[in-house]
């Protein structure tokens, strides 16, 4: 009757419990689903800065054609147009489309109404860079005293 | 008796090992996900560009600046005014012509405030901008209304 009673405990003790795991598992489960997130990976678009100064020093005998491009808000229904020397573009495509036939070492000054969404001052850069212009200059006109203030 | 009341004391013991355990899982966790970017500011709609990459120097010396709104600039992880941008840059980036700024900006941002900081960067000789971008095709131009099917 002993020898029976202790093979029995020795039985349950070898057992193994999966609670404890479950436990762990689930609690980790939760903490995971609650502190997701899907955050996009950032990247970048380069670009150079003319030196403020500089403007007097540059070589007045290169001979380079300058396109200027217009972003401005249409105040009648809100949309954005965008203007490129004569020519009313109304899609980054049509942009990409006649920026594709200028010759390749053209500077294009991107000079855009104060109130453009930055989103779209991208876009247009974007395009440029799409249609292997790498020569794009922002215009700095003054800035308004309320946008300094 | 004696024996019985014995197993009951036993089962009262506390098991620490599924404690620790989860402890320890949990302080993995937190040291794996530790972000040694120098960018700290997030919650910011970038705008989409196509063109943008990965920058391939990731040692090269930030000025992240983030601008959430007019009156939501961030340098670094702290929340400076337009007004002091320029003083906290040169007190913090003495060498400032070896610096990249990295700007994200939020894609609805007027421009005019974009500008203003691109004119501040310039003036400290800053010439090295890369805009922060999501991967992804640009809004397009014209927005469709919500209602329209």
């Amino acid at each position: 009757m002993k020898l029976k009673f202790l093979r029995h405990a020795s039985e349950r003790e070898m057992a193994v419990s999966m609670t404890p795991l479950i436990d762990v598992v689930f609690l980790l489960m939760v903490f995971f689903l609650m502190t997701i997130n899907f955050e996009k990976p950032e990247e970048v678009l380069a670009h150079r800065l003319p030196q403020l100064g500089n403007e007097a020093s540059e070589d007045p005998s290169k001979d380079w054609e300058k396109v200027e491009l217009k972003l401005t808000i249409a105040r009648e229904d809100g949309q954005l147009q965008l203007q490129l020397q004569e020519r009313i573009l109304t899609s980054y495509e049509d942009l990409h489309g006649y920026l594709t036939e200028l010759p390749e070492d053209i500077v294009i000054i991107v000079d855009a109404a104060n109130d453009v969404p930055y989103k779209h001052i991208i876009g247009v850069y974007n395009s440029c860079l799409k249609a292997n212009k790498a020569d794009i200059v922002f215009s700095f006109a003054a800035p308004t005293q309320s946008a300094i203030n | 008796m004696r024996a019985y009341r014995k197993r009951t004391w036993a089962r009262m013991i506390a098991d620490l090992t599924p404690l620790i355990d989860v402890i320890f899982l949990i302080i993995i966790f937190f040291v794996v996900l530790i972000n040694f970017s120098q960018v700290h500011v997030r919650n910011v709609v970038l705008p989409n560009a196509d063109q943008s990459y990965v920058s391939s120097n990731p040692n090269r010396q930030l000025v992240p600046i983030t601008l959430r709104a007019k009156d939501e600039i961030f340098l670094g992880k702290d929340r400076i005014s337009l007004a002091t941008l320029s003083d906290e840059i040169k007190r913090r980036y003495p060498a400032s012509s070896e610096v990249t700024a990295l700007l994200r900006a939020d894609e609805e941002i007027p421009y005019e405030l974009i500008k203003l900081v691109m004119t501040k960067l310039a003036a400290l000789n800053i010439d090295k901008v890369e805009f922060a971008t999501w991967e992804g095709s640009p809004d397009p131009l014209i927005e469709i209304p919500q209602n329209e099917t």
